[in-house]
């Protein structure tokens, strides 16, 4: 499967090529040129942020360097590498978590093979390097390696600055009661059937936001929070120190204050359009922020436990409410969702089916409005804002679907269940000799 | 729309869904308006240049006024070139071997392509006396045009470059304004310079005239909003026309001729934009949907445990 797919990223990558060369349509993305020219400037010993809306971090540029040098397709080939990569590591957090060989076969092919995400590197886009790391962060977390993976978490939140949204619920797995010194944590495992007081419930929501704010520091989370700042602040610092404001203003402060009043999936945009002239009042940034925010704080501290899938949730609310959404922000969300498919109950005939569709659907009558818009010069703000609403309303009715069909299950088991799980089993050999 | 009562306007949020459905209609009728491109066509009389002279070798014409074009965006080609220009004896010598190649009698523009991406054609054509061909084989000639880019629309400085890098263009740049992102209230006005090889290949063969073509591909910003949205009318600029040539022998000089166009029709673009008086209305529905999903994802979280948990109990 693996060998299958790297063949169909590379014929991508070649036919790309031929198109770029052949065709007024570009194969390869915009943001794939602006890469390969920050890097070409690098190479020339300038500044990445010569390049006008490169909006990255400089190590993206410094990556794509043999773009100028060895061939225009090397940032394709580390893009495509990195996508196959996501698929190695979906295969190895469901193997971490006991997922029998079948459903993991499927989960990773609902990866490699998803036209979506196979087309997103081979166009040059960078997403899959961050999906690549947010894996392994994970699994990193799950063999118990925390500095592994705060060093990691702090390179990514570097990186592309979204992974930010993750540092909630990965503080909140770092409980004492999941992670002892000197011991690895013990993982629960995809058949086994939980202890009633661990499932989900109000009650234990409660109870976990009760014992965060009375146990926050544990040794584990201080590790982590600490380690992972310095990380962060490390590459910030290095390259503030070489390249000044202008990498602060365009790698980081821009994706903070980021409002674009030209069209795109949000359902802001036409909002920010007419009022641009204006600008914003805090009262107006709060009240767009609070949804954004109160979504992300329930999915927190109801579904931390279970790690993937909140991560998962989180990122498709995190896009959903988003002031700006471009198409490959879906990546984000799509490299989470083999790790959660599993655990689903939603039937692929017709529930899944249905929900796929209406996703699709919505985001496609979004691009028809679109396209006459921006491709055809029409005057259609309305009906494409419309579009805007109804995708939102996908997501939230997708995202709901899936909630329902998911079985809960924590990632790691609590030191005091794996205790009572060991001593039952030992009760029982004693019992059978 | 202006003269409705508050109640009208409250009318005008209830049929929003009806406007949706007909704005499909809408589309049949205004495409007709919007799709036009009415090529503009000059005829200039004798087509003997406004200036002739020589320059001292520069990439861009453009280039002394780079960070000052504010200043500059009106200047005539004769202020363009300015203190630069030269008229010695070698130059009128060479001026007057090629000023009968390189009259320039009509010029055809066109705004190609629809929606918020078109090319600009700008056709230059000559007159061809019968020495043209040895006299492009003994000099390397360039057409170059000057645009005015008008508020509202940009090119994109990076585009322009891989265009060069492919061979379209011998040199191309923008100056002014190269922010990409900005829409046009917050923009400034920008002037492209670009400059295209003039070859035997050229020469067409039915009249024996010698044609220039240069497209330049161009991109609008989001303009302001205006009452009753609509389209805005984006009048493109006038083009200044230039050539200029270098002995093959002797390519320490340029010699050069030039045309201020005034182009006797006007090349418009009309360019969708926002009507403020939908402002009230998409803020409330938009922050009404943003918290009517954020509420109902709220309720999924919460109520999770009695939707999947009791099933499995029992």
């Amino acid at each position: 499967m693996m060998l299958l797919s790297g063949v169909l990223r590379l014929a991508l990558i070649v036919y790309g090529e031929w198109q770029d060369a052949h065709m007024e349509v570009r194969y390869t993305d915009v943001d794939y040129l602006v890469f390969s020219d920050a890097a070409a400037l690098v190479a020339m010993k300038k500044s990445p942020f010569g390049r006008s809306t490169y909006r990255y971090s400089p190590i993206l540029a410094y990556l794509l360097v043999p773009n100028s040098v060895v061939h225009p397709s090397w940032g394709k080939l580390i893009f495509s590498a990195a996508d196959l990569l996501v698929g190695v590591f979906i295969n190895s957090i469901l193997k971490l978590r006991g997922v029998p060989e079948h459903l993991r076969i499927f989960s990773v092919a609902s990866w490699l093979f998803n036209p979506f995400t196979f087309t997103i590197g081979t166009r040059g886009n960078c997403e899959p390097i961050v999906c690549a790391v947010v894996l392994w962060i994970i699994i990193c977390l799950m063999k118990g390696k925390i500095l592994q993976a705060a060093f990691w978490y702090g390179f990514v939140v570097h990186f592309r600055i979204y992974p930010i949204i993750y540092s909630l619920p990965i503080l909140l797995v770092l409980s004492a009661d999941n992670f002892q010194p000197d011991r690895k944590p013990v993982l629960m495992s995809w058949g086994q059937k939980q202890q009633k007081s661990s499932r989900s419930s109000i009650k234990r929501t409660i109870k976990i936001l009760v014992s965060v704010i009375l146990n926050f520091a544990t040794r584990q989370r201080i590790l982590f929070a600490f380690f992972s700042g310095a990380i962060f602040f490390l590459w910030t610092g290095l390259f503030f120190y070489l390249y000044g404001w202008e990498f602060l203003n365009e790698a980081l402060l821009y994706h903070l204050t980021r409002t674009d009043p030209r069209h795109n999936f949000s359902i802001y945009f036409y909002h920010v359009y007419l009022h641009h002239e204006l600008g914003f009042s805090v009262l107006e940034k709060l009240v767009s922020f609070f949804p954004q925010l109160a979504v992300q704080l329930v999915l927190v501290f109801r579904f931390a436990e279970d790690l993937p899938f909140c991560l998962f949730l989180q990122t498709v609310a995190f896009v959903a409410f988003n002031k700006v959404i471009t198409a490959q922000y879906f990546v984000w969300f799509f490299c989470l969702l083999p790790i959660i498919l599993p655990w689903s109950n939603m039937k692929l005939r017709w529930e899944g089916l249905i929900s796929l569709l209406l996703w699709m659907g919505a985001q496609i009558h979004w691009l028809m409005w679109g396209y006459l818009l921006e491709f055809k010069g029409l005057n259609v703000f309305i009906p494409l804002w419309f579009a805007s609403i109804l995708f939102l309303f996908s997501n939230t009715w997708v995202l709901i679907k899936v909630i329902r069909c998911h079985r809960f299950s924590p990632v790691f088991q609590k030191v005091s269940e794996s205790n009572y799980i060991k001593s039952r089993k030992i009760n029982n050999n004693e019992g059978l000799h | 729309m202006q003269g409705l009562s508050p109640m009208g306007n409250r009318y005008r949020y209830l049929i929003v869904a009806t406007c949706m459905i007909m704005s499909l209609f809408e589309i049949v009728c205004c495409s007709q308006k919007v799709g036009s491109c009415n090529p503009c066509k000059d005829f200039l009389g004798s087509g003997d240049p406004h200036v002739t002279g020589c320059l001292s070798p520069q990439k861009f014409l453009f280039d002394p006024y780079f960070g000052n074009y504010d200043d500059h965006i009106e200047l005539k080609i004769k202020d363009l070139i300015g203190e630069e220009f030269l008229l010695s004896e070698s130059c009128e010598e060479a001026v007057h071997r090629l000023r009968s190649l390189f009259k320039l009698t009509v010029i055809e523009r066109h705004l190609i392509g629809e929606g918020s991406h078109r090319r600009l054609l700008s056709s230059l054509k000559f007159d061809c006396p019968s020495d043209a061909i040895s006299v492009l084989e003994d000099h390397f000639c360039e057409a170059v045009v000057i645009e005015r880019l008008p508020l509202g629309v940009f090119a994109d400085p990076f585009e322009l470059s891989h265009l060069v890098q492919r061979g379209v263009f011998q040199d191309a740049a923008v100056f002014g304004d190269t922010n990409l992102e900005l829409p046009s209230a917050l923009s400034n006005q920008s002037i492209v310079e670009a400059h295209v090889k003039i070859g035997i290949d050229n020469i067409s063969g039915q009249n024996r005239g010698l044609e220039v073509s240069i497209e330049l591909p161009l991109h609008i910003r989001y303009p302001p909003l205006g009452a009753g949205g609509g389209y805005l009318g984006i009048e493109m600029g006038r083009l200044q026309a230039l050539v200029r040539c270098r002995s093959r022998a002797k390519p320490s000089q340029w010699i050069l001729f030039g045309w201020d166009v005034k182009p006797s029709s006007s090349l418009v673009w009309q360019v969708p934009r926002g009507d403020p008086a939908h402002a009230e209305f998409v803020s409330v529905i938009t922050f009404v949907s943003a918290l009517v999903s954020a509420l109902l994802i709220f309720y999924s979280a919460i109520s999770y445990h009695s939707l999947v948990d009791n099933s499995k109990d029992s």
